[in-house]
């Protein structure tokens, strides 16, 4: 019995009229209705690396294939200074190529395929990151 | 100024021993301001006739490394339906970012360098999805 669900509510008056959307989707193991097991649990780290491959101090958020696909992976960028960034770069790639920017304040919510090493660096040192991947382990 | 916030919340009663609720809410600014994001697509409904790669938003139509926000959702009530989102150039190349099963939505900080493709897994699947850009 599923029993997981991450809920989504954006307000907004950008329009004329003022819009509310509000969705939950059930976090199942792929293709099933089984609910998922297994979480890293909520953690906060400082990134202190202000580059991309710099090593030392930069945070690895999920390394490839440590969950079975599909993996949830949720971030949150915890700073409260306006321009004080962190970039999440897919280490798996060729390239190294930027998968995600988050602004101070910023949270992702992202259904990862699961096959890539996600790092994150940062403009400012320290910048702390939230974050939490949710799914199956293997 | 207009003000657009972003609410998520996990629930789960049963990942860990304890009653898991955790939310969080965002306000969306453009990059590096708190100037409300003030641009938006609107929510739309996406479906094509192929399951080949197909672009859903042309980097070249969007400022590059800003706070883009990509709302999106695979509207199929069919669990094994998937939607693949990819980022990059279509012919030369691009790399998976994750899979939408059936009945799940995704929040995506999108910096705007890379298009945005997508992949269904089977024919007429319908997305839902919304960009908040600058």
């Amino acid at each position: 019995m599923a029993s997981t669900t991450v809920r989504i509510v954006i307000t907004s008056d950008i329009t004329a009229d003022v819009m509310n959307l509000d969705t939950t989707a059930t976090l199942t193991k792929t293709t099933t209705t089984t609910s998922i097991d297994d979480t890293t649990g909520l953690s906060r780290k400082k990134i202190t690396a202000t580059s991309k491959g710099a090593g030392s101090g930069e945070v690895t958020l999920y390394t490839a294939d440590d969950f079975a696909a599909i993996p949830y992976l949720y971030i949150k960028n915890t700073d409260t200074t306006a321009g004080n960034r962190i970039y999440i770069y897919d280490d798996t790639t060729s390239g190294d190529p930027l998968q995600f920017q988050l602004d101070a304040g910023d949270w992702g919510f992202i259904p990862m395929h699961g096959d890539k090493t996600y790092k994150a660096y940062a403009t400012t040192n320290p910048t702390t990151i939230e974050f939490m991947v949710m799914g199956q382990d293997q | 100024m207009a003000t657009t916030t972003a609410k998520i919340q996990f629930m789960s009663t049963d990942l860990v021993s304890d009653t898991l609720d955790l939310s969080t809410v965002m306000t969306l600014y453009t990059s590096g301001t708190t100037t409300g994001m003030s641009k938006t697509t609107g929510l739309a409904r996406y479906s094509t006739a192929t399951t080949s790669e197909t672009k859903l938003l042309e980097a070249g139509d969007y400022t590059d490394s800003k706070a883009h926000k990509l709302y999106i959702k695979n509207t199929s009530t069919t669990r094994t339906d998937y939607v693949q989102i990819t980022t990059g150039t279509i012919a030369s190349g691009s790399t998976t970012i994750g899979r939408l099963y059936g009945g799940e939505w995704g929040l995506i900080p999108w910096h705007g360098a890379s298009d945005i493709n997508l992949i269904q897994s089977v024919t007429g699947i319908t997305i839902e999805w919304m960009l908040f850009y600058e």
